[in-house]
């Protein structure tokens, strides 16, 4: 019996294989987009879960809030904070410390590196922590200041073929660090990413602190005893700060290790999720329709099976068997497009995802389990209405497939449609929101300026750099910062200062910057000045801030007031110093040369290349052993929204191809509708109409149902859209002619698509169609 | 035209008395068979009060002018469609009260059905035309082959197995369609004027065929509009206007 449903259902596809190819490769695109979509997904959900305690790590997060209403959260903490917590609350087992250093410069063997993966770690964080050991015990590596696990690469990166167990690396030239771990590399779906993880204590060589309540500087990770209630106990260590410092502010609480990844962006989750059911709906969708239109031609031979016996259940299998095949048959084109696909998919989404059925039981059951969901939803309905046909009628030609499915199809096709405008909306607003904050005034002129770290002795050199450095060709300005206005500066609690309203903290941004700030980025002053050489007193007691800060501050002239043990000298109007996501926050901009990080460089116009191949030489002459790291600030910024400009992408990239496969269906319907009307239009042409007339009566049917689909795609669209702008404290207002656009890109693309086989039909000579019949 | 409803009376009261003596109800029986299709605000009426009965082994011939509803009556009682009203038991079950599934099984069981034109299946062989309705009798893989093969051979359609239907010429079409249906050796077999589209040698051919069937014990209703081919069978009934009638 089987055997005979497969040949049946192989000759079905084979003779109709205009149609065939429509449900195949529809359904083949639509299950590759699923597929991309579940990798995707699988991985953005399987950070952090293969620590074998994943269940009972938790980071300790602080929150904020502040007079001026500003609230923060964040996940620093003092380094107080972790050997408080095992001491005071029993049901944590263990807690480590973790402070990751970026632009160290790394010396071994006389060859310098520059190393973005160094961290400082307490010795209890490898026995908290999976991370699959090489070389060493895990409990024992990190035993000893200055000691240091390194990762497979970090080995190879520093040693070569040589043994690294017991090798010196230096750090900066100040610190040597005792290689006595191996670990493999950390995996991508880490939210931990490092690759060299010293002793904790090490990290005061680097000017953090290692005790005390002061120092906001280290995250804290906890394991909690095997049957510890996490909601009980992230209450009960809420005030441990405030008990130990009683200036704080600071909430504490317990997120699990395995949040950390998705937390506050969990949309993308959701988003894909949804366009991978989408897209797999659209082409579920087609079948339906096309199979749905299709029985009537297919009538016969049902009625035929009944009129030989078969029973209404046996023809519901055959249907559903032929629909299980063709998606079958379609995922197999779907791995292959996935094959294929694969690379560009993982460029697009930064990701290494890879695709392998081989030994992956789970994968492939969510395969079998797509395409048999796939073919079930598919043939269902068609299979259930071509089985309840009365043979008698159906053989007498009786029974109409054309009238009786009509409305259900076109509710389907509506749906589609609500989905593919839905989906044209999001694509145009997000690249519409990605193009706002890209030509967004940010307060500062961010073209053509070089930003390079201060790595190695160069932060201590960098009154020489300046000086030597401006003196070759094509600058215009330099100064030496703190962090470049892409990086949130530290911050800082200020509970007092010189014309105070009210009682409370106000959280203060610190920019430490040297006198030729302003002219660098052309920022402006609205009041005073900026910080001066001639003023030699700006050097030790001189203060300038935003507006932001005035406000928060509650100050009513800001100048010659005294905050945080300075003198205001000048307020700068408000520019962005971080990323458009959060709001302009108070920021004070003072001189302290020992925490410059960064030189910024301004460029003349004119031949950029050049002047930055005289600058790196100048550069290596100076300091030496200190890569020239740079990249433009403008750059710097993109990199900001590299995440969205990802999403968007993605995004992009998925409703192409849900429009492709409505269309696909649209095209099929469009030509069955035609095929089923070539007599009707052939008398109608007899009697007089013209080619026009008839074209517009076929577009006008499927036209009136996708302005129906516009009706209930706008609001849809608009509540998404504005929980997706929600990230954004600076945004575009959702107009209304996106969707008027939208519904009317829609329109036109159905009208294109139906228009071909309208046109077709229209022009078909009468005589012949109706000879014909 | 008295005599004529005499002897249809005492012919319905032997057969009655047939059955009794056998001790065995009818094949089919109805009573008060009615069809009717909504037209306007009313209805038309297709078949009217139809009351038969037909007992095992008998050749009976509907006959009656065109649209009379003699394919309806057919149809119903080869549940291809349903009565509207009227009451209808096939081997004592009745048939109207059955569900879809029942039914199903009890056609499939008993029935094979031949038409007007040829009615095969065009995506399949004459061969899994002729094995069709064994796969759904669940015949299993060998006997069932043996079965087409037989059939193959009786109708000598062999050399013709591989073929589809559009490959064959109508005779040959309706050849398999009579082959078809009487594979499964069906009690009942259904004929709607199963020559009509034929050559007269080659109707000629299949009546034979029907009349063989019919002497291996067969009960078979076939409808026609020649005497001659009514001459095959052993009853009369005429349809007019939906009504049973004595006499055309
Ligand atoms: N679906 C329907 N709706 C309305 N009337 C119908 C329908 N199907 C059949 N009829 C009517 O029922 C009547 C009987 O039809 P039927 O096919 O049974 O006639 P027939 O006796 O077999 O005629 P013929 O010898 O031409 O085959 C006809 O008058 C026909 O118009
Ligand atoms: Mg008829």
């Amino acid at each position: 019996m089987l055997k005979h449903y497969l040949k049946i259902a192989v000759r079905n596809l084979l003779r109709e294989r205009g149609y065939s190819w429509i449900n195949i490769v529809g359904l083949a695109v639509g299950m590759a987009c699923f597929i991309l979509i579940v990798l995707w997904v699988r991985d953005e959900l399987s950070y952090d879960k293969f620590h074998l305690s994943a269940d009972r790590l938790y980071r300790v997060t602080d929150y904020e809030k502040y007079a001026d209403g500003n609230e923060m959260s964040f996940s620093v903490n003092p380094p107080e904070l972790a050997p408080t917590l095992i001491r005071e609350f029993p049901e944590i087992v263990d807690a480590a410390r973790y402070r990751p250093m970026g632009g160290m410069i790394i010396r071994h063997n006389g060859k310098s590196f520059s190393e973005d993966g160094l961290t400082f770690t307490d010795a209890s964080f490898f026995s908290m922590f999976s991370f699959p050991f090489i070389k060493g015990e895990p409990t024992q590596v990190l035993s000893f200041p200055n000691s240091v696990v390194i990762t497979q690469r970090a080995a190879t990166k520093y040693f070569g073929d040589e043994y690294p167990i017991g090798k010196i690396l230096q750090v900066d030239d100040r610190v040597d660090l005792t290689v006595t771990g191996i670990i493999e590399d950390v995996p991508s779906n880490s939210h931990l990413q490092f690759d060299l993880a010293a002793h904790f204590s090490t990290v005061k060589e680097f000017g953090l602190e290692i005790e005390g309540w002061n120092q906001f500087a280290h995250k804290t990770y906890v394991l909690l005893a095997e049957n510890a209630d996490s909601d009980e106990l992230s209450l009960k260590i809420a005030g441990t700060i405030q008990r130990h410092d009683e200036e704080s502010i600071v909430e504490l609480s317990l997120q699990p290790v395995t949040d950390i990844h998705l937390s506050g962006d969990e949309s993308g989750i959701y988003i894909f999720s949804i366009i991978a059911a989408f897209v797999l709906l659209t082409a579920c969708i087609n079948y339906m329709n096309l199979a749905t239109a299709r029985s009537g031609k297919r009538s016969r031979e049902v009625a035929l099976r009944k009129v030989v016996g078969a029973s209404r259940k046996e023809i519901v299998f055959q249907f559903l068997g032929e629909s299980i095949l063709t998606s079958f048959t379609a995922l197999s084109f779907a791995l292959l497009l996935v094959e294929m696909l694969l690379p560009f998919f993982n460029q697009l989404s930064a990701k290494q995802l890879s695709f392998s059925l081989l030994g992956n039981s789970s994968m492939i059951f969510v395969l079998l389990s797509t395409a048999v969901i796939t073919g079930t939803i598919s043939g269902s309905y068609p299979a259930l209405f071509v089985s309840s046909l009365v043979p008698a009628e159906a053989l007498k030609g009786s029974w109409q497939s054309g009238s009786k499915g009509a409305l259900f199809r076109r509710v389907l096709v509506s749906m589609q449609f609500v989905l593919s405008i839905a989906l044209i909306i999001g694509m145009v607003v997000i690249s519409r929101q990605l193009h706002y904050i890209r030509n967004q005034k940010l307060g500062f002129d961010k073209e053509q300026v070089l930003c390079i770290s201060l790595k190695g002795e160069a932060p201590r050199k960098f009154e020489l750099l300046k000086s030597e450095l401006s003196k070759t060709g094509g600058v215009a300005a330099i100064s030496a910062v703190s962090s470049p206005p892409t990086r949130l500066p530290m911050s800082t609690l200020v509970s007092e200062w010189e014309g105070q309203q009210a009682e409370g903290e106000v959280l203060v941004y610190l920019l430490r910057t040297d006198c030729d700030f302003a002219r660098t980025l052309e920022i402006q002053m609205t009041e005073g000045r900026f910080l001066s050489e001639e003023f030699v007193s700006d050097e030790s007691e001189g203060i300038v801030v935003n507006q932001a800060a005035v406000r928060s501050m509650g100050l009513e002239s800001p100048l010659g007031k005294q905050v945080l043990g300075a003198r205001i000298v000048g307020e700068v109007k408000d520019f962005h110093f971080s990323s458009l996501h959060s709001r302009i926050k108070p920021l004070a901009i003072s001189y302290r040369p020992d925490e410059f990080r960064y030189l910024l460089i301004k460029m003349n116009a004119g031949d950029i290349s050049d002047a930055i191949g005289s600058l790196e030489s100048r550069w290596k002459e100076l300091v030496p052993g200190t890569p020239f790291d740079y990249q433009f600030l403008d750059e710097r910024i993109n990199m900001l929204y590299r995440t969205d400009q990802r999403m968007g992408k993605i995004i992009n990239s998925f409703t192409v191809l849900a429009l492709f496969i409505a269309c696909l269906g649209l095209f099929g319907m469009a030509s069955f509708t035609a095929q089923q009307r070539t007599k009707e239009i052939g008398i109608r042409k007899v009697l007089g109409a013209t080619v026009p007339e008839i074209t517009f009566s076929l577009i006008r049917e499927f036209g009136k149902w996708v302005l129906l689909a516009n009706v209930i795609a706008w609001p849809l669209a608009y509540f998404t859209m504005n929980r997706m702008l929600e990230v954004y404290a600076y945004r575009i207002r959702l107009d209304a002619w996106i969707f008027l656009a939208a519904g009317a890109a829609a329109l036109i693309l159905a009208v294109a698509t139906v228009s071909y086989q309208s046109i077709k039909a229209a022009l078909a000579n009468p005589v012949e169609t109706l000879r014909y019949e | 035209m008295n005599e004529q409803k005499l002897n249809a009376k005492e012919q319905e009261t032997n057969s009655e008395e047939l059955s009794m003596q056998n001790g065995v109800a009818p094949l089919i029986r109805t009573t008060n068979i009615t069809k009717s299709y909504p037209s306007g605000f009313g209805k038309v009426f297709v078949l009217r009060n139809i009351d038969l009965e037909v007992s095992e082994g008998e050749f009976i011939t509907i006959m009656g002018p065109s649209g009379a509803g003699k394919t309806t009556l057919l149809n119903i009682i080869g549940m291809l469609d349903e009565a509207s009203e009227g009451e209808y038991s096939f081997l004592d079950q009745d048939v109207h009260k059955l569900n879809e599934r029942k039914r199903a099984e009890l056609y499939k069981q008993h029935m094979g059905f031949i038409f007007q034109s040829y009615h095969l299946i065009d995506d399949l062989t004459v061969y899994e035309n002729l094995e069709t309705p064994l796969l759904y009798k669940k015949v299993k893989g060998a006997e069932r082959k043996s079965m087409v093969c037989d059939t193959l051979d009786r109708f000598q359609i062999v050399g013709k197995k591989d073929l589809f239907p559009s490959q064959l010429s109508g005779g040959q079409q309706q050849l398999v369609g009579v082959a078809r249906a009487v594979i499964a050796k069906p009690r009942l077999l259904l004929a709607d004027e199963p020559t009509g589209n034929l050559h007269s040698s080659q109707g000629e051919e299949i009546m034979q065929l029907l009349s063989k069937l019919n002497t291996e014990g067969t009960t078979i209703i076939q409808v026609t509009h020649s005497d001659k081919k009514a001459s095959y069978g052993n009853r009369i009934i005429y349809l007019k206007d939906g009504w049973i009638v004595d006499k055309l």
